[in-house]
């Protein structure tokens, strides 16, 4: 599992960062002034530095003391109570933490985690006001609340909007401007589909002066293909979809039935409980669908280690911890993995929890052995495969019968030189290599399938699967207080557990990924953690609002999704106003649209677009997009890429062989994860090495390249004219005169250096491929 | 000091708001600590200001080139005692009771030291005085991929950060114009694969990540401009792209669009710092000899003296992978032809770093993944060794390390450490000793939990160090 939140520091910077800690402390605090509250202010404090070891880790609380839970707090040993609610004095805690001896002071000196002043301060008003607790927020049910009032009405396009204005209004803030026409539909269509609006897609918009012309335009973009492979793009990270097995051997696999089964099941706007249960268990649905089965190999798209140093048990579970893992962070926004060798140290998550769980995703069949080892694997048989077969099993059978004939017609000696025999046997051998390259050619789509009876599962002491505890049976983590006649005893009884509607975290983890991605970041900035580590919901009404939507709209994903890219709060400009730097640099209280830069596939996909090239549609087996060449074999790794041709060259990044040991190098460079684990949250990084990838891969050059041609060809004539199309195509907007001038003047000096048109535009259509504006979402 | 990232010369939005997120306790680190580092002042004052990992992918045999065990001589043919392989799962390859196996190099004692290296290393004893050699090493799998990623990372996981992306995360780079940590690879065809996670960043930025220059005409990829761009024209473009970002920022105010004006810039040096840099035509001929370097043809010899060129203009980590080192047959011929190619650079390497006065702030690593063992796996005729993780040897020199000494014990075997264990966690908490990292609040935070290159473990090896 991997989630890239955090940012480095860059040098110098301290003094500011102590003054910027102040103002913060009011914006993500704005109640500060009343009570105390344990989740929002005393829980952090006590999660980071004090328990891991006096939290929920048996093997690791010190003195008998646990902080997490109020008895354990509040319970008197020897005369002495570590918190005394409501009297400082006889608190222990209150004393330790702020005693000068070296051998009391807590945290101790050894340990690198020290309490502030502001930190203890607010343990010592929590203490004073009586210590109280609260169970972690996202443990508890999402509660629906009525929409806040708010003082601007005009303003809210939908219930997103109430709660976003009536957070800012009580910070005295005003929303954002909206944003142009231009930008808002070049942010909508890239954000639901991927690709960049044509230009008469903007016209259009632009001319609509209906008061619906959003919701129009964003459901008419949800209705695409384009829309579904966009969305399908994030899912496949977390799915951590590839075209290898991962591991040193990082063999091919045909798994790309699965990443068509999620672009199809977006498309029909498959409810996400059932898209839930279909990848969790398809295949033990009661007469499971091919679609329904395709749907399993959501969890093997695990990693597959492979080799003969170790027990072939240890290699098979490898890949069952990591689906636990995985679905731990999909569906509960719960950092699992961290139980598989001992109990949680932050959240009620106990080591024998993570092997409940892991009991219900370990009886997979597994087969082979050292580097064959697999697991069970559908034959996907096209119709026009089986036709093919039968004809060609007709094919075989009568040449074979034609061969038999003519032998029989000669004797021995003849027929060694019998020519008519000879282009018999030579028809019948065709036929027989095209059979055998067909069945070759059928893919073998690994799936889910469960072992008649069930393995037992031990816990692994220490993590360690030789070092066996305790058998468990299955079930689902103690903290949500399933009855042991309700426990899930199977993969598929585990599923609708989780979209049952009466979990607390599946639809709040949900809605916040979606939030993440209309946002850049979610409501809870940590997606994959929604734990007491994880960072606490900056709007927890509207959370709890988007939760309750999607579960009671019968978990119609879509419809969640209108509501937040139709809303005023998503039509907000991106300009970071004065008013706003003091007061949300964050952007915690969303005053604008974040603008950061696109994912790398985006980039291609718009490059290609805009150049006329991108091929669109489906495209089944992964493509092969122009690489540098010999760049597997550089790093002496199995295989060879060949570069696609055709329209395979041009088709949309989605479909680009996803190598886990070397991805396609534009696409690492441009931050796509290798997912060989579940990727929650991509990093954006801005570096040089991206910058000589949009200026000078094959791949861009030969756009920029089509996109000159592209403008010479559409516009006859007029530089003026060509440079307003070009700016049309890339940026969805018209040149501003200052902008027109500086072109006309590049012009002129590209064209001192060459008498090649060509080259004169290309020079260029490859700034505006490059222009922050353009790898940026507007 | 500057910073790679763009983020150094943006505005102070970008800054502010990431301090404040951090103070706000979303992601939150260890802050003051962690400034403190990035800063360009670590924890505590820095013996090593850069390092250059000499990587020998596959696994050195340690009972050949450091560690003689005369023992091991007398019972060469014998069954190994079976006391070794209690507590020990199996072999990587080998099946079966296999039977120990003596080194037919020579071992000697070299310099005023009296550091004692094999036959197979006669440059290196020429430096001898200058190295530390930890014979007590110990990682925790014999399988290559985990085994590098161990080295890397302190963890055998694929998705954790490598030591130079902790280093690129904790002090930054001291250099304009080229990426902190770069990694050049040579080395036979036959060996092991390299993987991207090898340079990986794992969960910190992206941006940490080593940046692999290519033995190719063009060491950074898509370098070189297309062949009808010319490098004024280039610049002309660059301008023209410069001009438009500043609008856009004239017009957001988002500090990441400085950052991006400062990425074009620096892609831009690169194209002419970077070819400047590799093209080893530029070194005199005394130097090629030196090292053994032969412009345009790939070698370790040549990623040695790149190495050091690199590390002149203020890389802060270079790693050079040299391949073919898994010796499983035929050990004598395969280990005669690694030790060839890589002995005299990495001596020559050391010499011409003392020379120029850096050896003392820069920190040479020369190891594998793990040793080999000291029974033999036979195939056919010949013989080789199987991979081993219990006991191998790492050596490094400069950077305030001790130079000349002999740190830690095999038992007689060459098989267990007897003495001194050197736990990878524990090398890797040297290495950020020496500079001046304290490798417990070098954290990242991520999955609720603060991360490090230590995991929970490592004990500074207060005895190497000078």
């Amino acid at each position: 599992m991997k989630v890239r939140t955090n940012k480095t520091i860059p040098p110098g910077w301290v003094l500011i960062g102590m003054l910027a800690m102040m103002t913060v402390a009011v914006i993500a605090r704005p109640e500060l002034s009343g009570p105390i509250q344990f989740n929002r202010d005393v829980l952090p404090i006590l999660a980071d530095k004090c328990f891991s070891c006096h939290g929920p880790d048996p093997n690791q609380r010190k003195s008998g003391l646990r902080l997490d839970l109020r008895d354990g707090a509040t319970a008197e040993k020897k005369g002495l109570r570590a918190i005394s609610p409501g009297d400082l004095a006889r608190s222990a805690v209150w004393r330790r933490i702020t005693t000068d001896n070296p051998d009391e002071v807590m945290p101790p000196p050894k340990v690198p985690k020290k309490l502030n002043p502001a930190e203890k301060a607010v343990i010592r008003r929590w203490i004073e006001e009586g210590a109280p607790y609260q169970n972690h927020w996202a443990f508890e049910l999402p509660r629906r609340s009525a929409l806040p009032a708010v003082r601007n009405r005009a303003w809210p396009k939908n219930a997103v909007d109430h709660f976003i204005l009536a957070r800012l209004e009580q910070e005295g803030l005003s929303p954002g401007r909206e944003v142009s026409g231009e930008s808002l539909i070049r942010r909508i269509t890239l954000d639901l589909t991927g690709l960049p609006p044509a230009p008469e897609r903007v016209r259009i918009f632009l001319g609509d002066r209906r008061p619906d012309r959003v919701e129009r335009v964003v459901a008419e973009l949800m209705a695409t293909r384009a829309y579904a492979e966009r969305q399908a793009q994030d899912w496949l990270d977390l799915a951590r979809y590839a075209d290898s097995n991962g591991y040193a051997d990082d063999q091919t696999r045909d798994i790309w039935p699965y990443r068509e089964w999620v672009i199809n099941a977006i498309a029909r706007n498959l409810p996400f409980d059932q898209f839930t249960i279909e990848q969790l268990a398809g295949d033990m649905l009661p007469g499971a669908t091919t679609e329904q089965r395709i749907a399993s190999a959501f969890h093997r798209n695990a990693p597959q280690a492979k080799g003969n140093t170790y027990p072939v048990e240890e290699y098979r579970l490898k890949g069952v911890s990591d689906r636990v893992n995985t679905t731990g962070t999909v569906w509960l926004g719960l950092t699992l993995a961290c139980a598989e060798c001992h109990d949680h140290k932050f959240d009620p998550i106990t080591q024998r929890d993570y092997f409940s769980m892991f009991a219900l995703f370990n009886n997979v069949v597994h087969t082979g052995e050292a580097f064959a080892q697999d697991g069970p694997n559908l034959q996907l048989a096209s119709a026009a495969h089986h036709t093919r077969q039968r004809e060609l099993d007709q094919q075989v059978a009568a040449a074979t019968k034609r061969v038999e004939v003519r032998e029989s017609e000669l004797d021995a000696g003849a027929a060694k030189v019998d020519s008519e025999l000879k282009r018999l046997k030579e028809i019948l051998a065709a036929s027989v290599k095209e059979r055998t390259e067909l069945e070759q050619s059928i893919p073998r789509l690994p799936v889910m399938e469960e072992l008649a009876t069930p393995r037992d599962t031990r816990i692994h002491l220490r993590g360690n699967f030789l070092n066996k505890g305790d058998a468990v049976s299955p079930a689902v983590p103690a903290l949500f207080t399933l009855p042991p006649e309700q426990q899930p005893r199977n993969r598929l009884e585990f599923a609708r557990w989780l979209v049952d509607g009466r979990n607390p975290l599946v639809a709040r983890v949900a809605v916040n990924r979606l939030w993440q991605a209309c946002y850049g970041h979610g409501l809870v900035r940590t997606p994959a953690d929604f734990g007491r580590q994880g960072a606490l919901p900056s709007h927890p009404e509207l959370l709890d609002w988007l939760a309750c939507e999607l579960v009671e709209s019968g978990w119609d994903v879509r419809h969640v999704h209108q509501l937040l890219v139709n809303s005023a709060t998503y039509r907000q400009s991106a300009r970071v106003s004065a008013a706003v730097e003091q007061r949300d640099l964050q952007n915690m209280l969303l005053t604008r649209a974040p603008r950061p830069r696109l994912p790398g596939e985006q980039i291609r996909d718009q490059a290609l677009a805009v150049a006329g090239l991108l091929v669109t549609g489906p495209s089944g087996k992964p493509v092969f997009p122009v690489q540098t060449s010999g760049y597997w074999e550089e790093r002496a790794l199995p295989g060879k890429w060949v570069d696609s041709s055709g329209a395979d060259r041009h088709r949309r990044s989605l479909y680009t062989y996803w190598r886990r040991m070397a991805l396609h190098p534009s696409l690492e460079l441009l931050d796509a994860p290798a997912r060989s684990v579940c990727t929650a949250k991509r990093s954006v990084s801005n570096v040089p090495t991206q910058a000589l990838v949009t200026l000078n891969d094959p791949i861009f050059v030969e756009a920029a390249e089509a996109f000159a041609a592209r403008l010479l060809r559409e516009v006859p004539s007029g530089d003026s004219a060509r440079v307003a199309h070009a700016f049309h195509l890339a940026l969805c907007r018209a040149p501003a005169q200052t902008e027109s001038a500086r072109f006309l003047a590049f012009l002129r000096q590209q064209r001192a250096r060459t008498p090649d048109e060509k080259i004169v535009w290309t020079a260029v259509t490859a700034v505006l491929l490059n222009l922050d504006e353009f790898l940026c979402r507007p | 000091m500057n910073d790679l990232s763009p983020h150094s010369s943006a505005g102070a939005l970008s800054r502010r708001a990431f301090l404040q997120r951090s103070a706000a306790g979303l992601g939150a680190i260890a802050l003051g600590s962690l400034l403190q580092a990035r800063a360009g002042q670590p924890h505590f004052a820095a013996r090593a200001k850069r390092v250059i990992f000499l990587f020998m992918a596959g696994g050195p045999s340690h009972v050949d080139l450091f560690d003689p065990k005369p023992r091991l001589n007398e019972l060469d043919g014998q069954k190994i005692p079976a006391e070794l392989l209690k507590d020990h799962q199996q072999f990587a390859l080998i099946r079966g009771t296999p039977n120990l196996k003596g080194s037919t190099r020579m071992f000697s004692r070299h310099g005023q030291s009296g550091v004692t290296l094999s036959d197979w290393l006669p440059h290196l004893a020429k430096v001898s005085d200058e190295l530390a050699v930890i014979r007590s090493m110990k990682t925790d799998t014999n399988v290559h991929d985990p085994g590098v990623n161990m080295m890397n990372c302190g963890s055998v996981m694929f998705d954790r950060p490598t030591l130079g992306a902790w280093l690129s995360y904790g002090l930054g780079s001291e250099n304009q114009d080229l990426p902190a940590y770069i990694v050049l690879t040579s080395g036979s065809d036959d060996g092991q694969p390299l993987l991207q996670s090898f340079w990986g960043s794992g969960f910190l930025e992206s941006r940490h990540q080593g940046v692999p220059f290519r033995n190719a005409p063009d060491p950074v990829l898509h370098l070189a401009n297309p062949s009808h761009v010319s490098r004024p024209s280039r610049r002309e473009q660059l301008d023209l792209l410069a001009w438009m970002n500043q609008r856009q920022h004239d017009a957001l105010r988002d500090p990441e669009i400085l950052s991006r004006i400062a990425s074009y810039e620096m892609a831009f040096r690169m194209q002419s710092s970077v070819p400047e840099l590799t093209d080893l035509r530029q070194e005199p001929e005394h130097m090629l000899k030196l090292y053994g370097a032969e412009p345009g043809k790939p070698s370790f010899a040549n990623n040695c003296l790149l190495a050091r060129r690199l590390i002149e203009k203020g890389v802060r980590f270079v790693q050079l992978y040299d391949r073919g080192w898994d010796s499983h047959t035929d050990i004598d011929r395969e280990h005669t032809r690694q030790c060839a190619a890589a002995d005299r650079p990495s001596a020559a390497l050391i010499a011409d770093l003392k020379q120029r006065g850096l050896l003392s702030d820069t920190l040479v690593i020369w190891g594998g993944e793990f040793g080999r063992t000291p029974v033999a796996q036979v195939m056919g005729k010949t013989y080789g060794r199987d991979h081993h993780p219990h006991g191998f040897t790492v050596w490094l020199a400069g950077g305030g390390v001790r130079p000349g000494i002999t740190y830690g014990a095999t038992d007689e075997f060459g098989y267990h450490v007897a003495e001194n264990p050197v736990h990878v966690h524990d090398l890797h908490a040297t290495i950020l000793h020496l500079l001046g990292i304290d490798h417990e609040r070098l954290t990242f935070r991520t999955q609720g939990r603060d991360f490090r290159l230590t995991d929970v473990a490592g004990d500074v090896v207060k005895d190497i160090l000078a």
